[in-house]
């Protein structure tokens, strides 16, 4: 008999990482300040950009089309001040505006105005057709103010497109110049909003519109959003913790960690030239409530540490709790802090340069809180932590748990197949549902509807025109070419189709241009708006206007010409059709003569919500690889990692689908949920895969397993739902729609990942037995002995494997009995470590060691074979493991593999001939048998 | 009594500089006055602020008698444009003007009728203000503004200043103002060359827009003072 010294197993690396800040406190203290000290000079790096080139991808194959169309025709990137006053045409009023557009005509980065003042139509005075502006200047009498009134009413150029029908409101376009020597728009605002504001007491409305605004108000809001998001979220968390541990310190820790990893978050960001964006306003409340989840846990651990001395009557110990706490950490933590972190990183492959760089800097932010969470949380809690406490409410809370478990024990019995059909019927009506998904990139939308920007916009496009423009460029090859009545016509043609279309507003070309000269020439009647017949007349019209008149309009050669579009069409998926359908009709009118493009910033902006879509799908793609790959290899099941899947994926439809219904656009925020959501709701799944593998190995009836599983689980994975959801609500006080749906949204997510994780996930998971990696790694060790067991002699290491899988891994501690003589059993052993004896009881209480056995050993071969009485004890020596073979099971799972039936058969009557063998010999000297 | 002695005399002398204002432009049109027939081939080079060019061609007819004053502009090239022409008639008291509208653009180009048709002297005051070296050449400057509102919309034209040569009178080169009064747009007069009577006349003048960045050179390939260039025929049935 071999005695083998009782010690613990030798800890592995993950092991040796989480003890880390509590083994080695000073180093660890060092590391954290010296990065911190580094974020700071890198936090006093970042910048803060709200352009819209963010929007845009790089790479878009438009872009080089409309820098080329607009540095011809000029800038697209354009501003309206909006004008309404019922006394518009006074004198007074028009001189006031007449200042106002002197002012604004001297800004440095002005490129040019259209408005009363400068937009130049033709006039027929005393029979000659001179160009003049609609307002050479303000009228100093009330009749001449009437009588400009009228005649900019009358101008078909002007009307809705600088002055509205009713004539009470104007709009005075401002181009920026594309290179306004290192202008933002922020500045650009702050300079208008200075010539606009003595001039507002004149009017009673006076409003700026347009790119410049919207630029400003993002910044605007996103100083409101991280004042308001970082104190809201981390006053949640502070209470949320308090509450459940009624402890100050532990309040504390995790705003620590969420502090220290958002500072270097953002001195990454700083020295890697990462600026902050709009998305930029979630990360402190993303940090701060994904990362306590798994402190919550640690802490949680640490206080059933305090419990446990209690109960063992022994004093409170920082340490032992700590040992506790670090004992709560393992592969599963590990786990979730990746997939989190790859479920944001995976928005790099967005293309569009503001999700990926939220992506990447909220995945260092979700590794940075990890590895902060494992160095600073278990070194103060050794050091400082409070030695009296209780366990958090919601892991002592029995009212989740029974809940969970008795809904599921009543979908399970009466209710599994309707739960199945209920749940595949609602997966594919969401997927239809989430077929008709509108995508939208408008930055308007990124602003809540009431938000005086997006009303004074819809205000002046109702009045007006819209606030936005495009341009649809001609190109000939012939110079002169839209001298030619022919091709103005077809400039005409388009405009036609553009107001047919009825989703534009408003189209001025060359062609009108013209057309209004026509119908000067002709009298003023309006059927002589059209193009003139002839090429002298189209040469003489155009003579009338000084260049800048036409330069939006037409090139100096006239091989080019362009239309101005205007619209405020704030879905992308809207405008996008509409200028798929606007590119196929141009090109059909120009024909093939000629080359069209149409183009504008606006556009590209829009049309990246495609590429947005196209993006999300690739990482939500990815990340479901990812998940599967992780979970097939984690519990060594294909099946594991299909059924992994269902916890996301059932969330993700959901969600999708409610979108539709509440008609919530996909947008660079929404756009996001699906692949964060994932990332945080694995974190359920882990723990809920985790548990249930445990429990397999415990017992042979998996239908327990899941119920326990329910059980154990339900309270922390409603709890920590229930707090994440809380998290994401806070999002809701964003002044931004697109972040407060993404927390509405990540919240419901969350709240619908209780119901996957609780309801749906054990109803397949029954059907499955999961086998973790750690068990099969830790079996690896023992590989050798295994191999070289008589049980698997002449297999390959597929077989010895598969039916190492289809065993139950069973861990014994010193003294414990595995086979008890007298009893009946039907299971075979194969010991994997450790060391067993084989003892009988004899008649009068002796008992005779008949054997020992060490890895590799079988025992129980014959109750396999057929169910018997045992006739010796088997009991450990030693902590150890061994795998149990049950016969049915065996039979059952390994019906689809005769070939290793056969082996395993053939090897079990080779180990029961060699009992045999060794029976008769031991025949002469006192009997001696491992079992009978 | 001493500060009415000095206010008169300051308000004298400053009668006194614009007096000496009007007269140097004045002198200046006189000297410098466009013989009765002149007849001009011209280039019209327009160039646009990302410096794309376009050509045109023209002639121009001058013709002054004791009927008044014709000026006539008509296009050669572009082939299309060819024949657009731009008439302008004053009667010789300058009271009646028949023509288009002196602000409007001349064949698109940064030259206003006004322009072409010449310094209406009568319409604006001059005032002189500090000399100025241009080209290391000493000019007074003379700072022109319409007389009445009326003035300055019919012709477009808002305070100019005018840099006359102090030597010959030349106007060198005049700056039009905008409402803020700054320079908007600028004409200089270029390559300056007596012709047959020694009157000096600029073989190129070139407008920029200074706010726009454009400019317009208008090239003088040819000139002729005859009346055998410029027969009244030609101005026939032009009104």
């Amino acid at each position: 008999m071999i005695d083998t010294p009782v010690s613990p197993p030798p800890r592995t690396l993950l092991q040796r990482f989480f003890r880390i800040g509590a083994d080695r406190p000073m180093p660890s203290l060092a590391f954290i300040v010296a990065v911190s000290l580094l974020a700071i000079i890198g936090a006093g790096r970042v910048t803060v950009d709200s352009g819209f080139e963010r929007l845009v991808p790089k790479d878009d194959a438009d872009r080089q089309a409309y820098l080329r169309v607009s540095r011809e025709f000029g800038s697209d990137h354009r501003s309206f001040v909006y004008v309404r006053d019922p006394q518009l045409w006074s004198p007074a009023k028009l001189q006031a505006l007449e200042r106002l557009h002197d002012e604004l005509r001297q800004l440095p980065f002005v490129e040019r105005i259209d408005d009363l003042f400068s937009l130049r139509t033709v006039r027929s005075i005393d029979g000659r057709l001179t160009a003049r502006p609609i307002l050479p200047s303000a009228p100093s009498d009330a009749q001449s103010a009437d009588r400009a009134r009228r005649e900019a009413l009358e101008d078909p150029i002007a009307a809705r497109n600088i002055i509205s029908a009713d004539g009470n409101a104007v709009a005075i376009g401002i181009s920026i110049k594309e290179q306004a020597q290192g202008l933002s728009d922020k500045d650009v605002h702050e300079t208008l909003e200075r010539v606009l504001t003595p001039a507002r007491a004149r009017f009673a409305t006076l409003v700026q519109v347009g790119p410049p605004r919207i630029d400003a108000e993002i910044r605007e809001s996103l100083v409101h959003d991280l004042r308001v998001l970082v104190p809201a979220s981390a006053l949640l968390l502070a209470i949320t913790v308090f509450a459940f541990f009624r402890s100050l310190f532990a309040a504390a820790m995790p705003l620590l960690v969420a502090c220290l990893s958002l500072l270097w978050t953002f001195g990454m960001m700083g020295w890697a030239g990462i600026p902050i964006s709009i998305l930029s306003a979630m990360l402190p409340s993303l940090v701060v409530v994904i990362g306590a989840t798994e402190i919550m846990r640690m802490i949680s651990g640490y206080y059933g540490g305090l419990q446990q001395a209690r109960v063992e009557g022994k004093s409170p110990d920082r340490r032992r709790a700590t040992e506790f706490m670090l004992r709560s950490v393992g592969a599963p933590a590990v786990l979730t802090v990746l997939t989190t972190a790859i479920g944001f990183a995976s928005n790099a492959f967005a293309g569009i340069a503001i999700i990926r760089d939220f992506g990447l800097a909220a995945a260092f932010a979700i590794l940075s809180n990890g590895l902060l969470t494992v160095l600073l949380v278990p070194m103060l809690y050794s050091a400082f932590g409070p030695l009296r406490g209780q366990l958090p409410a919601f892991a002592s809370s029995a009212g989740f748990s029974v809940m969970a478990a008795k809904a599921f024990g009543v979908m399970r019995h009466r209710l599994s197949l309707w739960a199945f059909a209920l749940a595949a019927v609602l997966c594919v009506a969401f997927v239809q549902q989430a077929s008709q998904l509108h995508v939208t990139n408008e930055p308007l939308t990124f602003f809540r509807p009431e938000r005086p920007l997006v009303q004074e916009a819809l205000r002046m496009q109702q009045d007006i025109a819209g606030v936005k423009i495009f341009y649809i460029a001609l190109q000939s090859n012939t110079e002169g070419a839209f001298r030619d009545p022919a091709n103005l016509q077809r400039l005409a043609d388009i405009q036609a189709f553009i107001a047919k279309q009825k989703i534009f507003d408003r189209s001025v070309s060359l062609a009108d241009v013209v057309s209004q000269a026509n119908q000067q020439a002709g009298g003023g009647r309006p059927d002589a708006y059209r193009v003139p017949p002839t090429r002298r007349l189209v040469a003489q019209y155009l003579l009338l206007h000084p260049p800048r008149d036409l330069e939006p309009y037409v090139s100096h050669d006239y091989r080019r010409a362009n239309i101005v579009v205007r619209h405020n069409v704030r879905d992308s998926s809207t405008l996008n059709h509409h200028i798929r359908e606007l590119r196929e009709v141009v090109g059909h009118f120009a024909g093939a003569d000629m080359t069209t493009a149409v183009v504008g910033e606006n556009l590209m902006i829009n049309a990246a919500a495609d590429r947005l879509l196209e993006g999300q799908a690739a990482a939500l793609a990815g990340l479901l690889g990812v998940v599967f790959l992780v979970m097939s290899l984690m519990f060594t099941s294909v099946k594991g990692g299909i059924i992994a899947l269902v916890p996301s994926v059932v969330p993700i439809l959901m969600i999708l689908g409610v979108m539709r219904i509440l008609e919530i656009p996909l947008n660079a925020g929404t756009v996001m949920v699906a692949v964060i959501a994932i990332g945080i709701a694995i974190d359920g799944t882990i723990h809920l895969f985790s548990r249930y593998s445990e429990l397999c190995r415990s017992t042979s009836n998996y239908d327990e397993a899941v119920i326990e599983t329910v059980k154990d689980e339900a309270a922390p994975v409603i709890a920590v739902s229930l707090a994440l959801a809380m998290g994401f609500g806070v999002l809701l006080l964003s002044d931004f729609t697109l972040i407060a749906q993404f927390g509405a949204l990540a919240a419901a997510t969350m709240l619908f990942s209780i119901f996957a994780n609780l309801l749906i996930t054990p109803l397949v998971m029954s059907r499955i037995r999961l086998v973790g990696l750690y068990e099969i790694l830790a079996m690896s060790k023992q590989r050798a002995a295994l191999e070289n067991s008589a049980l698997f002699q002449g297999m390959t290491g597929y077989q010895i494997r598969k039916t190492i899988l289809i065993s139950e891994l069973r861990e014994f501690v010193n003294g414990e009995r595995l086979i008890e003589q007298g009893t009946i059993g039907s299971s075979m052993y194969l010991v994997v470590s450790g060391q067993l004896e084989v003892v009988r009881r004899l008649p009068g209480g002796e008992e005779r060691p008949l054997a020992t056995l060490g890895p590799g050993d079988v025992f129980g071969e014959i109750g396999y074979v057929r169910a018997t009485q045992r006739t010796a004890d088997v009991r450990a020596r030693g902590p150890g493991s061994v795998l149990l073979f049950d016969h049915e099971r065996l039979e059952k799972d390994l019906v689809f593999f005769p070939h290793i039936m056969a082996k395993l058969n053939f090897n079990i009557s080779g180990i029961l001939g060699q009992r045999l063998a060794e029976l008769v010999e031991a025949r002469q000297p006192p009997p001696a048998a491992r079992e009978s | 009594m001493r500060v009415i002695v000095l206010l008169t005399l300051a308000w004298l002398s400053t009668g006194a500089i614009a007096q000496g204002a009007r007269e140097l432009i004045e002198n200046s049109l006189r000297r410098h006055a466009p013989p009765p027939y002149v007849y001009q081939e011209q280039t019209l080079i327009i160039t646009n602020a990302l410096g794309q060019h376009t050509v045109r061609t023209a002639r121009f007819y001058g013709r002054t008698d004791q009927t008044g004053a014709k000026r006539l502009l008509v296009m050669e090239t572009p082939a299309d444009l060819r024949g657009a022409r731009i008439f302008v008639e004053r009667d010789a008291q300058g009271e009646r003007r028949h023509g288009p509208d002196p602000s409007s653009a001349v064949f698109g180009t940064d030259f206003s009728v006004a322009d072409f048709e010449g310094e209406q002297a009568g319409d604006f005051a001059y005032a002189l203000e500090d000399s100025q070296d241009l080209d290391r050449e000493s000019h007074y400057v003379v700072r022109a503004s319409p007389k009445n509102e009326a003035v300055s919309r019919a012709t477009g034209y808002r305070v100019r200043r005018i840099f006359l040569r102090k030597d010959t009178l030349f106007v060198s080169r005049i700056d039009f103002l905008d409402r803020q009064g700054r320079s908007a747009k600028r004409r200089t007069f270029r390559d300056p060359r007596p012709d047959e009577s020694g009157v000096w006349r600029a073989g190129m003048i070139l407008t920029e827009d200074l706010i726009e960045e454009r400019r317009t050179l208008i090239k003088i390939e040819r000139r002729v003072h005859s009346a055998d260039y410029v027969p009244d025929t030609i101005f026939a049935g032009l009104r």
